[in-house]
């Protein structure tokens, strides 16, 4: 039977060059290209698994809160590698707020590793 | 140490009726189809998984292409159901322990305990004679028997999940107290299938840390009294109510149904110790005639021609019964009737008056086919066709995910009948 009942609920933040946070609303976001392209991005397309695509929208948690928020900085690291046309997001970030069991809700930032300068 | 190694060497070469075991196979088959027709869904809805985040176990794990993903997905369908019908049996077996536990192994996130559950499983059963029985080559067999230390491992590897999963809980305060099935929503099932008098009457923290005892208390007491001679059948009835309960409300993918396949292995290893003695004439014995044996997935019951007028039962006790209460007993050693039969069993217990003597020297019935072979095997064709139809088009075709959910409700009429035809299939030869 099941091992926890836990619920969650996570909203998208980039962070910018300056160092401003952006919430990325329904984790989607546009950028200009360098060659002048709209690029659009969408983090419940990219990240579908386990429930970590539903943002902004309380959640319940496969398995557990534990193995939810590792998933969820793994995710945090994938999509930044797999978005090398925006340049103007430093890194990611997810500001997660969670019950466990029906308990008090705690919260948490997860945040991507940023992009490397050599890159950008 | 002499005594645990004789201990170890008697375990090792006992053996027994393996039609328990071949049913397991086919229960796990279905379960192989039914896993990999979730991935199918996930491929359909999604698209293929390593456009999206994953996350594999070991960079060094080879990834397949999507054409060779794909041809897995389809490959672990054909094999479950040739587990299932017990054709190729054998080959079926290793490549579907091939095939699933590569991958389990693609993704973390597809870890799930029946998964790991179902590999184990697939990994036992290649190590076992599990086509021998309860399968389309096994007709020509008199009486499969065959080696058990497999079948035991999967029956001790049941109940250290049961005892895991029960103590770990007991050990997690947001278990002990209620508060993970409270918000798993049992509250809300009470009060809808509860009379309003109960309601009111039991607070709802008491009723919640009810629930979660008599949930423990559960597995508990399936992981030690499964393998309890005196009380196996009512640990038997207890489980199904359990897992059937979490199926219907839950879903829990393939966890209930391996468990109840698993479940087969806890029979008592007896052939034909229960005798039903048919009167010659009157539509319901012909039916029973034909109905029995098709039911009697475990070759459990014996047929005898009577003279008398009534129906009579003889149970693995030696008491006999006659009428309406026979049947009950006749349907306590039916897999499919053995839920609704069983409680209603337990009233000889409290009396005798059921009891009558029981006939002597009566011949015995060569059990009927309900249908010849040919025309058996021609509907296990096509409801295997159906069944497989309905997956494709309910896979590829966009429903809403709730329909799909509700679509797994159909599996379970469509597997009783897929069991109950090859069963069909081995009747004849096997019994004689």
């Amino acid at each position: 039977m099941f091992a926890e009942s836990s619920d969650f609920k996570s909203v998208l933040f980039r962070e910018m060059e300056n160092g401003q946070r952006v919430r990325a609303r329904g984790g989607e976001w546009e950028i200009r290209s360098r060659s002048g392209e709209i690029v659009r991005y969408s983090w419940s397309e990219m990240v579908q698994e386990f429930h970590l695509g539903y943002l902004e929208q309380v959640t319940h948690a496969k398995t557990g809160m534990a193995v939810t928020l590792k998933y969820m900085q793994h995710a945090l690291d994938w999509v930044m590698q797999r978005i090398p046309d925006d340049r103007a997001t430093r890194r990611l970030h997810l500001y997660v707020q969670y019950s466990k069991a029906g308990g008090p809700w705690e919260e948490v930032w997860l945040s991507s590793t940023p992009r490397e300068p050599s890159k950008q | 140490m002499k005594e645990i190694r004789a201990i170890v060497l008697r375990w090792v070469d006992s053996i027994g009726p393996l039609s328990g075991l071949g049913i397991c196979r086919s229960v796990l088959g279905l379960m192989v189809v039914r896993d990999a027709w979730g991935y199918l869904q996930k491929y359909a809805d999604r698209g293929f998984y390593l456009n999206q985040f994953n996350l594999p176990y070991a960079d060094w794990y080879p990834a397949p292409t999507e054409a060779l993903y794909f041809s897995i997905l389809i490959g672990l369908i054909v094999c479950g159901m040739l587990m299932a019908i017990g054709a190729l049996t054998k080959p079926a077996v290793y490549t579907a322990f091939v095939l699933h536990s590569y991958h389990l192994g693609l993704n973390e996130m597809w870890y799930r305990h029946n998964r790991y559950f179902l590999a184990l499983g697939l990994l036992l059963l290649s190590l076992a004679p599990c086509d021998r029985a309860f399968s389309l080559a096994s007709s020509r067999v008199s009486v499969a028997v065959g080696s058990l230390w497999s079948s035991t491992l999967l029956k001790i590897q049941l109940s250290l999940i049961y005892l895991a999963s029960a103590l770990s809980k007991t050990l997690d305060p947001d278990w002990s107290s209620g508060r993970v099935l409270f918000g798993r929503g049992v509250m809300k099932d009470w009060n809808s299938l509860a009379p309003e008098w109960l309601v009111t009457l039991l607070p709802r923290t008491q009723l919640v840390e009810l629930i979660t005892i008599s949930a423990l208390f559960q597995e508990f007491f399936l992981a030690i009294f499964l393998w309890v001679p005196l009380m196996r059948r009512v640990a038997l009835w207890v489980g199904i109510l359990f897992h059937g309960y979490i199926e219907l409300r839950y879903s829990v993918i393939t966890f209930s149904y391996l468990v109840l396949g698993v479940y087969f292995l806890f029979v008592r290893p007896t052939l034909r110790d229960r005798i039903i003695y048919l009167p010659r004439a009157g539509t319901l014995c012909r039916f029973l005639r034909q109905a029995i044996p098709s039911l009697d997935w475990l070759n459990k019951v014996e047929l005898r021609e009577s003279s008398g007028a009534r129906i009579v039962v003889t149970d693995f006790d030696g008491r006999s019964y006659r009428g309406l209460f026979g049947l009950i007993i006749l349907g306590t050693a039916l897999p499919l009737t053995f839920f609704f039969t069983f409680p209603l069993s337990l009233v000889r217990h409290l009396t005798d008056c059921f009891d009558v003597a029981t006939p002597k020297g009566r011949e015995e019935i060569a059990p009927q086919p309900w249908m010849s072979r040919s025309n058996a095997l021609a509907l296990l064709v096509a409801v295997i066709g159906i069944y497989l139809a309905l997956v494709w088009s309910i896979t590829f075709e966009h429903f809403p995910y709730s329909n799909r959910h509700h679509f797994h409700f159909f599996d379970i009429p469509l597997f009783a009948v897929i069991l109950t035809l090859v069963n069909q299939l081995q009747l004849g030869p096997k019994r004689k």
